[in-house]
């Protein structure tokens, strides 16, 4: 879109749509925050990217409020007080995640709404509390139609999250994403409700929380895709960096490891930095916003994200051939530019990072619809699967860099919705050799995870025979079902 | 132990399966069996290679050789799984089955370990190398607390080798080919005495995972043997369910090869029957089909 007529003009946007986009408009014709020569070049190299965060960023890109904290208080600025039972308390959050801004618009963190909701529980009939939490996931489907909308439950059991899993099943919705804290303190049958679940519409996740807890701290939480940040902060922004595009450039993988990469990091965290200061110091956004004010957000447990994305493709040039997963070369490869990656970046003073120890935090990049051929974080590139049992301990290693989210998914056959202990086996297995995150699906599932996010194969389909989809994911998912070769993520192979 | 190992004569490993036992697992094929069911549908794990190497000259990769032991040597680098060899094979054996001591197979077990519940034996009919099972149970147990090792089997060996079985083993998932004697024998080409008596000290033992049955058209599917296999396996126990699959024709070889796959509405009629005894515990396929 390149003046604000067509966006006004177009007839596959709603208002709020045409809103957004007018809003990005505006945006663009404010200068880029001050970066230097080589970040511009990179940039221009498609290198970098700052996934159309915009030129004047005026609010975090993710925003993870410490809901309990309005629960317990209330909130002066929504005029409500602190709920007495479970139809307040949803009221309570429902109001509040129109309140709560993000890149896209729309909140990409619920809240732990299973410990949330708990304490309400005695206050309604069972009843009650079904049609309640029906009506809750309803309208987050219908009012913050966008699946980075990100909602966490567990580890323990609880009523309510017992009962997220099972409607959210029978629902099958692809809003809200849903994570699964798993840990051992996850009871068996609990965590076999959701795998089936998960067979059956791609969520929740199952999440590392013992490495999780380690990583981040015990108040890390999941927001959008898989990015897993502190509760009661967030990440200002977050800018990536193609490995692959890198790795074209260069002359081989000593001089990528020596010089091409710490030159690309450099730009990158300069980057990130000039965009985390205008947020803070430019935007005002900390003290303009009530989220701030009344304690749900506080800037001293915020970070910046830097991001990389397709180390398979990277590999595979820097090695002259040799593929991740496929050999042990390959393997040592990936391991070192990841590590060396995320070393260069924490060698770096992150701008207002407190919440990370004053450095910016290192994210597996899954990917965007513009994306062609590029593998997503650390993954192994679609139809190229090496069968669980090596692949997951690999990955699980690749996993440990990273703080600030990384992600691995599996696709299963229809024989294991006979067997959901099978599939808590695995999830099981999948946490001991390191992955963070785990997204178990099924393969003929209508849901399908586009890199983080969930899309309804069916909803792609009305989208591309022109219908206007209320879910601007699907519009992005869409494309990059073709980019990003997502249809050929392979089965875990069962005879 | 008394130090003497036996190797046993394994057609493959399959690393992942839902539907062979509790949780997911590992799915260890022995090659050999003593019966010859009409329906089988893995038949190239029936017998056993003699190494008359008439595989060799069919295989189209050049993986099959004469080793120079005379025996016919498997490359599994060239092998493309076209299946030639076994079409050949008037043993309804494979060139691709190999003989593994006990502690190869668990180093190939090993690094499943984090991700199984347990590995299943099947076959062929494992239960006729038993003694490699049951050297290969021990370590397998170890490699974590939990991890079972079981059997799926026809269930026809003597009552001294399944009592050793029975002692060593964590669970049996059997099958009862037909109710009716004369059909057993005509099915499968063994009497059923031992694999009742089996499945019963297997049930008592608290052993017995699952019992299957398949079935075919006008052959072992009448109610009156339904009803009859139904209420024999209720008084074996509880603890256990009864598949009830139908017929297919996949990798079926013989006059079986030309029969249609067992009926949806004939499935649908013997699971009420069943049911009509046992109650949920007759169970269709783990996958509909």
């Amino acid at each position: 879109m390149s003046d604000p007529l067509s966006v006004i003009a177009d007839p596959k946007l709603e208002p709020r749509q045409k809103r957004a986009a007018l809003a990005s408009l505006a945006e663009e014709g404010l200068p880029y925050p001050v970066i230097g020569k080589r970040a511009k070049e990179l940039f221009a190299a498609g290198i970098l990217c700052d996934l159309n965060e915009g030129h004047a960023p005026y609010r975090p890109r993710y925003i993870l409020p410490d809901y309990a904290i309005l629960l317990a208080r209330g909130s002066n600025y929504l005029d409500l007080a602190p709920p007495r039972d479970f139809y307040e308390a949803v009221n309570a959050l429902l109001i509040a995640y129109e309140h709560v801004p993000s890149i896209t618009g729309y909140p990409v963190y619920l809240g732990d709404v299973d410990r949330l909701l708990e304490p309400f529980v005695p206050t309604v009939s069972e009843a009650e509390r079904r049609k309640l939490l029906k009506l809750f996931l309803t309208q987050v489907d219908r009012c913050l139609p966008d699946a980075f909308v990100h909602m966490d439950l567990g580890p323990e059991e609880t009523v309510v999250g017992r009962d997220i899993i099972e409607i959210s099943a029978e629902q099958k919705r692809a809003v809200p994403n849903i994570s699964l804290r798993f840990s051992s303190a996850t009871p068996q049958d609990f965590a076999e409700l959701a795998a089936s679940a998960a067979l059956e519409v791609g969520k929740p996740y199952f999440v590392n929380h013992e490495a999780l807890s380690a990583d981040v701290g015990s108040d890390y939480a999941v927001a959008s895709c898989y990015n897993t940040l502190r509760r009661g902060g967030g990440s200002l922004t977050l800018v990536r960096l193609s490995l692959k595009k890198l790795a074209e450039r260069s002359m081989g993988a000593a001089a990528f490891l020596e010089r091409d990469l710490p030159d690309a990091v450099a730009a990158l965290t300069e980057t990130i930095n000039a965009r985390a200061r205008f947020v803070v110091e430019q935007s005002h956004f900390f003290e303009a916003s009530f989220l701030s004010r009344e304690g749900l957000v506080s800037l001293d447990k915020f970070t910046s994200m830097a991001g990389v994305f397709g180390l398979y493709e990277a590999v595979e040039k820097l090695s002259g051939g040799a593929r991740l997963g496929e050999s042990e070369e390959a393997n040592e490869l990936g391991i070192a530019i990841t590590a060396k990656a995320r070393e260069l970046v924490k060698s770096v003073s992150g701008a207002y990072c407190a919440g990370y120890g004053g450095r910016i935090s290192f994210h597996a990049q899954s990917g965007i619809d513009s994306d062609v051929d590029t593998t997503p974080g650390v993954r192994i590139r679609y139809g190229r699967e090496i069968g669980l049992a090596k692949q997951l301990p690999l990955e699980g290693k690749l996993h440990s860099f990273f703080d600030s989210g990384v992600s691995e998914i599996a696709v299963f056959d229809r024989t294991a919705a006979s067997n959901p202990a099978g599939l808590v086996r695995i999830a099981r297995g999948a946490m001991q050799s390191g992955i963070r995150v785990f997204s178990i699906i099924g393969a003929d599932s209508d849901m399908i995870r586009v890199t983080g996010y969930l899309v309804k194969r069916s909803d792609v389909e009305k989208y591309r025979a022109g219908v206007n989809m209320r879910e601007g994911t699907v519009a992005l998912g869409a494309e990059s079902l073709v980019g990003g070769r997502v249809l050929e993520r392979k089965a875990v192979s069962v005879e | 132990m008394n130090g003497f190992h036996v190797k046993g004569l394994v057609a493959r490993v399959l690393e992942s399966s839902f539907i062979d036992g509790p949780g997911h697992r590992a799915v260890v094929f022995m090659q050999g069996c003593n019966m010859r069911c009409l329906y089988c549908h893995n038949p190239e794990t029936r017998g056993v290679c003699d190494s008359c190497g008439l595989c060799v000259d069919v295989c189209p990769e050049g993986a099959l050789s004469r080793a120079s032991d005379g025996t016919v040597a498997w490359d599994g680098k060239r092998c493309v799984s076209c299946d030639a060899c076994i079409a050949a094979c008037p043993k309804d054996a494979s060139p691709r089955a190999g003989l593994l001591a006990a502690s190869e197979l668990v180093s190939r077990i090993a690094p499943l370990e984090p991700f199984i519940d347990g590995v299943t034996f099947t076959g062929g009919e494992c239960l006729l190398q038993g003694d490699f099972l049951l050297e290969a149970a021990t370590p397998i147990r170890a490699l974590r607390s939990g991890l079972t090792v079981i059997a799926d089997t026809n269930g026809a060996v003597g009552a001294m080798s399944f009592e050793a079985l029975l002692a060593g083993l964590d669970g049996f998932i059997f099958d009862l080919k037909a109710w009716d004697e004369g059909t057993h024998e005509a099915l499968t080409g063994l009497p059923s005495a031992d694999v009742r008596r089996n499945m019963e000290a297997a049930a008592a033992a608290g052993k017995l995972i699952e019992v299957r049955t398949v079935l075919v058209e006008g052959v072992n599917d009448d109610p009156p043997s339904v009803l009859a296999s139904a209420a024999y396996l209720a008084a074996l126990g509880e603890g256990f369910p009864w598949r009830i699959l139908p017929f297919r024709t996949q990798g079926v070889r013989g006059p079986y090869a030309a029969r249609p796959p067992y009926p949806r509405s004939g499935l649908d009629a013997a699971l009420a029957l069943a049911r009509s005894v046992i109650g949920e515990r007759a169970r269709g396929p783990a996958v509909s089909l």
